[in-house]
């Protein structure tokens, strides 16, 4: 795959050869080609074959009945993100975030999503984007802006702050166009498929609540943490008071909100599309995807735990403990794990290193509530939830190898309690 | 974690591929001037600022942003805000309702007091026009880490410390309100005849307790203590206690309030006639005060009976776990003196006197200095070795003595005539000491008394170590964080209670990363 990346890299940039600001776009692409071998390396990407298999199913298809997408060079890469998301990056490479998985309801969703990176290839917007950036970096009149401003004596620093901005909302607007052609030429493409139609607009409309469609199972901690012999104390739960009343960064430096938020681009996008298709038959999830989805879900949560991000390993083992996805083996064994890495975090004082601290401006009510939670335990409390979450489950666990060494490591950090 | 779904084309621009982007990189940027913790009196960390300088504007005017993270380091906010381009961030408060800056200036000669409601919007600025010298007076007092600039009045307002150079030196307490209340300030008499300073050291709905300082010259190491009772909605003088050389004197490490109407006075007491700074102190004492004046219970500690009688009867344990000596005879004789940095009292009534042995020996070093400088330089210094915590119950009566090994500093003596005292009393305002401060948390009924230790280790590299001796139902503890691995290099500071900060220096990838780590109770 080395090799792939390097040469779908070269291919493009050779592609641009005779241009007219050829240099700077090869230092661009060169090193954008660096940046994702080094994540490649870094293993940010996972490469589990049902996975890819069942993709391909989706992206097969799609390609069986658009003839114009022409999928040379192609590859799609799966993403660890828990956050649901896809790219083109423009050469063939595509990704897709494991997150993904989890949130789509149904094949045709994450068909249309595809078919909508297809089409940010077919129309070649990563390209264009590209040149246009190049253009506008290159252009007399930003030249002789950027000099004015950088010549200024007083305001130097807001009058170049001000080109930024101009910078950027230009870079957004184009954004836009371009999501916008990419869902209509993707629609078109989804449209000659066999799946369902109005997935398009569902899907669309999901990522509008994005935010806060993340993270919505309650975890029950107390339930999962309650013991007789080490009842859950409601103090675990305790937030930090705050040095401000705000319900967002109170920010003097910060480019005009109300301009961006002016112009939410989902909700365009949505009635856009439902200019081309206004019905709305309801989709169902396959055999195949609830397979995927549990897959990935489960892949999530080790992922998470090699990143020792235990908050958010904890609240996805927890969360599918509650819908009952997972088995209780693996239950078990995934949080009497964190709770042991969590300790040995905590001991070395390490842990703040991985998890995030609490923001007061974050949505994400559960997630918080279990970050909170970790946060706030001490070492002493962790030794005893250990041990009681061993002893709560020891029957269950009787011939687990891996669980009866965990419950060994709280068992000889307790040498007051003896296990059953 | 703040995600917002794309769906997107990738376009990744590398930095600096333009002139253009290199040179609005380099303009557009906040030069960082100074940073500090935002620290409430028991040394709880309520946030962190950051001062920078944003820009350039006319007439000598600056435009400054002083970004704003809470305690757990989330960025809350980002104020810009003009002033002279000479102005500096001197300290920060917050009094749970407000939050105040403190932004001197020795050309405009004057300190400019901000303040930020609960939404972050910037109310009333309250100007204090004073001296140059003043300010440096301020900063130089500030420096010691014993004084309070400002200090808050929960949910109230802050009082600020002005020093005052008139024909000595003076003081002026004055409070400004947050909560729409009225303003006052106490000041010390006009025609004072020695030099005066003040520290406000704690404070309730109803009073303010502060200790003011005076001796007669700058140089002079005659102190009288006067601990200062003040309501404080009206700043007038409730009562006052004098502690002098002449009439009972003592050195009063802390101070706190009782619900009852009364405060508890905490330090050392000495022989009357000694200086507190001079001579060595008989013991340790507390006294309740009430609001009226009247001492209702007084408790001393000394020395020579009280404490000695726990050493002799082998009460003294070793916090590391390691034996004390089998003969039982007073380590305090072994190992010179106690330099005490501060007393807790807990929830159950008992009280905790955090403190470091300190010894006035020869340095090798500084007798060759001193031949090569002939007699300039001070041959002696100050060693200092184990910490120590003494317990007291309720009536102050010695209930035990907990030593923790730590490795000998030496710090050079100041003067080699001074006596000890003088000599730890200055190197404790210069930060000579191991010890750093000390958290208190009254909901949870701990404290947190942490020191820097450099540990000689057999077999390996010596280490500085961060330790820290934590007190939690009723039991001492101790919890250590090296400040040194093979790859990286940590720097620890002050954090929420019950944490740290840690900034951790990646050596191989010249990274630092910030990160909030519990301590941990063992």
């Amino acid at each position: 795959l080395k090799s792939y990346i390097s040469a779908v890299s070269l291919k493009k940039i050779k592609s641009f050869s005779g241009s007219k600001n050829y240099k700077e776009i090869q230092k661009i692409l060169d090193k954008n080609k660096v940046a994702f071998l080094e994540e490649f390396a870094d293993s940010s990407y996972i490469f589990d074959k049902r996975i890819n298999n069942y993709l391909k199913t989706i992206v097969t298809e799609i390609y069986k009945s658009n003839a114009t997408i022409v999928p040379t060079d192609f590859y799609f890469f799966i993403d660890k993100s828990p956050i649901p998301n896809a790219a083109c990056h423009g050469n063939g490479i595509f990704t897709v975030n494991l997150g993904l998985f989890e949130m789509v309801h149904s094949d045709d969703e994450l068909a249309f999503i595809i078919s909508h990176e297809l089409a940010h290839y077919v129309l070649n917007h990563g390209d264009k984007t590209l040149l246009s950036h190049v253009e506008k970096m290159n252009s007399k009149n930003l030249k002789r802006k950027v000099n004015i401003a950088s010549r200024q004596v007083y305001g130097r620093r807001r009058a170049i702050s001000e080109l930024v901005k101009e910078l950027n909302y230009d870079a957004l607007g184009r954004n836009r166009n371009a999501e916008v052609q990419a869902d209509s030429l993707g629609f078109l493409f989804f449209r000659n498929t066999k799946f369902n139609k109005s997935a398009a607009v569902s899907c669309l409309k999901k990522l509008d609540l994005s935010d806060g469609m993340l993270f919505l199972t309650n975890p029950q901690l107390k339930n999962h943490f309650n013991f007789d012999g080490y009842p859950f104390k409601d103090a675990w739960l305790m937030q930090d008071g705050t040095l401000f009343d705000l319900k967002e960064k109170s920010d003097d430096y910060a480019f005009d909100k109300d301009s961006l938020k002016s112009h939410p681009d989902i909700p365009l996008r949505v009635a856009k599309l439902q200019t081309y298709y206004n019905d709305s038959t309801a989709t169902q999830p396959s055999v195949a995807l609830l397979s995927i989805k549990k897959i990935a879900s489960e892949s999530s949560i080790v992922i998470s735990v090699d990143a020792l991000r235990m908050d958010l390993a904890l609240y996805q083992i927890l969360a599918l403990s509650e819908r009952n996805e997972i088995d209780i083996r693996s239950y078990c064994n995934t949080v009497a794990g964190i709770l042991k890495r969590t300790y040995e975090l905590k001991l070395a004082h390490q842990f703040g290193k991985y998890v995030s601290p609490i923001s007061p401006f974050s949505e994400e009510k559960y997630l918080n509530e279990t970050r909170t939670f970790l946060h706030n335990i001490e070492l002493k409390n962790i030794r005893k939830i250990g041990l009681e979450f061993c002893l709560k489950h020891q029957s269950e666990m009787n011939n687990d190898a891996h669980f009866i060494a965990t419950t060994a490591f709280f068992s000889q950090l307790n040498p007051t309690t003896k296990t059953k | 974690m703040k995600h917002k779904l794309l769906l997107t084309v990738m376009t990744f621009f590398a930095l600096n591929a333009f002139a253009q982007e290199s040179k609005i990189n380099d303009v557009n940027t906040f030069l960082l001037r100074n940073a500090g913790s935002i620290m409430n009196k028991e040394n709880d960390v309520d946030g962190y600022y950051f001062y920078y300088v944003a820009d350039k504007l006319k007439k000598g005017e600056r435009e400054f942003a002083i970004q704003i993270l809470d305690k757990n380091l989330v960025e809350v906010a980002k104020k810009s805000y003009v002033d002279n381009k000479n102005t500096f961030l001197m300290t920060s408060k917050f009094n749970n309702s407000a939050m105040m800056f403190a932004m001197a200036n020795y050309k405009t000669k004057e300190i400019n007091l901000l303040t930020f409601d609960k939404q972050a919007n910037q109310k009333e600025t309250f100007t204090i026009p004073l001296e140059s010298k003043e300010i440096r007076y301020i900063q130089l007092l500030q420096a010691t880490g014993d004084f309070n600039v400002l200090f808050p009045v929960e949910n109230r307002g802050f009082l600020f410390n002005k020093v005052e150079d008139n024909k000595k030196i003076g003081y002026s307490l004055k409070y400004y309100p947050t909560d729409g209340g009225k303003s006052w300030e106490y000041n010390s008499p006009d025609n004072a005849k020695a030099i005066l300073s003040i520290n406000p050291i704690e404070v309730n709905e109803k009073v303010i307790v502060a200790l003011e300082f005076s001796r007669p010259s700058a140089m002079s190491r005659k102190i009288t203590i006067n601990t200062k009772v003040i309501d404080v909605n009206t700043g007038k003088l409730l009562f006052e206690r004098e502690y002098s050389k002449k009439k009972n004197p003592r050195m009063i490490n802390n101070a706190f309030l009782n619900d009852d109407n009364s405060v508890v006075f905490m330090g050392e007491f000495f022989k009357e006639g000694d200086n507190i700074y001079d001579d060595a102190s008989l013991g340790l004492f507390t006294e309740v005060i009430d609001f009226t004046g009247k001492t209702i219970k007084e408790n001393l500690s000394s020395w020579e009976t009280d404490v000695a009688k726990v050493y002799n009867t082998k009460a003294v344990e070793s916090g590391n776990g390691k034996k004390q000596s089998a003969k039982g005879t007073s380590k305090i004789k072994d190992k010179g003196y106690i330099y005490f940095h501060d007393i807790v009292k807990t929830n159950t009534g008992e009280y905790y006197a955090i403190g470091e042995y300190y010894k006035k020996t020869v340095s090798g070093a500084g007798l060759a200095m001193a031949v090569l400088s002939q007699g300039g330089n001070s041959v002696t210094q100050i060693t200092i070795d184990d910490a120590v915590i003494f317990k007291f119950d309720a009536d102050f009566k010695l209930t035990g003595v907990t030593e923790y090994d730590k490795g000998k500093s030496r710090a050079p003596s100041l003067s080699d005539f001074g006596s000890p005292q003088l000599n730890a009393h200055s190197l404790e305002a210069f930060g000579a000491f191991d010890y750093e401060y000390t958290q208190v948390d009254r909901k949870n009924d701990r404290f947190y008394a942490c020191f820097i230790d450099y540990e000689r280790l057999k077999g390996e590299k010596n280490k500085n170590a961060f330790k820290t001796i934590i007190y939690d139902d009723g039991e001492l503890s101790e919890d250590k964080i090296y400040l040194t691995t093979t790859d990286k290099n940590f720097r620890v500071m002050p954090a929420k209670l019950g944490n740290v900060l840690l900034v951790e220096y990646n050596k191989k990838e010249k990274s630092i990363s910030l990160h909030l780590e519990k301590l941990n109770i063992n």
